[in-house]
């Protein structure tokens, strides 16, 4: 039998000359993503096509998946943060619809690879960053590293220890991401890997995997959510210079 | 006039039907804020905190030759950045319980 992790192996679909010392064929991993893409395309071009006034189901999905992000972000980071809406959006439904694929049997889940979700944190950390020194200054953005009424003595402690939280934030967004997408493909090939060495028993395993798919199904949704809401969060925290 | 007084009646009911739904709606908590989330959350950030750390700690020491002495520091800035994150996450959780417990004393 095939080994639980094996579905998390990247296999090259087309190979390319190295680039730069780097390996850049095209990889199943790859091929899935571009499919997400096409989905999430298909998933509002064609459920757009025939706009009614009155929606149809697909399209008050669609219509709904926009509101959903739009109240998301103009409730965390105001009206200034609707420059942003496009962005978050298309983060949100580019990881969704890798989580989503991700279900589906034989496929290949992106977002269960730390480089992926760490390049996607990344990008959020680095523009946010650069968003925060530019409204704020350098010096306004490190002063929201120093509370207020701040002994001296203590400033350069503090200022390292606040740093080194706030770097931490890409790693933990990333981390969160593939953790739970990695533990829960795994728990289902491994559920499923008992259905049939058990024989007649194996019903067991499989109904408790059956739930499981659901349950992932969930998660999926659920943490395509979380990294929108704190890349939403972090990019409010840039956008205001009164916080402290 | 004397015909439309139950339909007002039960128009009004399900007005405050309406209100109740979107009341309870409301008090729910957003997905994410669970208290199960709320403790993977303490428990990546105490991780990575720690890993980025030793890690910034490390490069220090591969940048200036000195190995113990800087990865041995950040592993400790970096707990105790963790230890701050931890606890604002926590001091989070509280204010949530505080206006939960108001909305329901409403």
């Amino acid at each position: 039998m095939a080994s639980p992790l094996a579905q998390f192996q990247i296999e090259p679909i087309h190979e390319l000359p190295l680039l730069f010392g780097y390996d850049v064929s095209f990889t199943n991993s790859s091929l899935f993503m571009v499919l997400a893409i096409i989905t999430a395309w298909a998933f509002f071009a064609l459920g757009m096509r025939r706009a009614a006034l009155v929606p149809g189901r697909w399209q008050s999905m669609a219509e709904g998946t926009y509101n959903f992000i739009g109240d998301l972000v103009k409730e965390n980071a105001g009206h200034e943060g609707m420059k942003y809406f496009p962005f978050m959006l298309t983060l949100f439904l580019f990881i969704l619809f890798m989580n989503l694929l991700g279900m589906v049997p034989y496929s290949f889940t992106p977002t269960s690879h730390i480089i992926v979700t760490l390049g996607m944190s990344m990008i959020v950390f680095l523009g946010v960053t650069l968003i925060a020194i530019a409204k704020q200054g350098l010096i306004g953005f490190l002063k929201h590293f120093i509370p207020s009424g701040m002994p001296v003595v203590l400033i350069p402690l503090i200022l390292v220890i606040e740093l080194v939280s706030y770097l931490s934030r890409p790693l933990s967004l990333s981390i969160r991401l593939a953790a739970n997408m990695i533990a829960g493909h795994t728990l289902l090939k491994v559920l499923a890997g008992f259905v049939f060495p058990l024989g007649v028993f194996g019903i067991a395993p499989l109904l408790f995997a059956t739930v499981i798919t659901g349950f992932e199904i969930f998660i999926a949704i659920l943490q395509a959510y979380v990294f929108a809401l704190l890349s939403t969060i972090y990019l409010s925290e840039a956008l205001a210079d009164n916080h402290h | 006039m004397h015909r439309e007084r139950p339909e007002d009646s039960s128009l009004k009911a399900l007005q405050e039907r309406i209100l109740a739904a979107k009341k309870s709606n409301e008090s729910k908590d957003a997905p994410g804020a669970s208290p199960l989330g709320h403790t993977m959350h303490i428990a990546i950030d105490l991780l990575t905190a720690t890993t980025v750390g030793a890690a910034i700690g490390y490069g220090l020491d591969r940048w200036l030759g000195s190995l113990p002495i800087c990865t041995l520091i950040g592993l400790f800035v970096g707990i105790a950045a963790g230890v701050k994150l931890m606890l604002r996450t926590l001091n989070e959780m509280d204010i949530r319980l505080e206006q939960k417990s108001d909305v329901t004393k409403d």
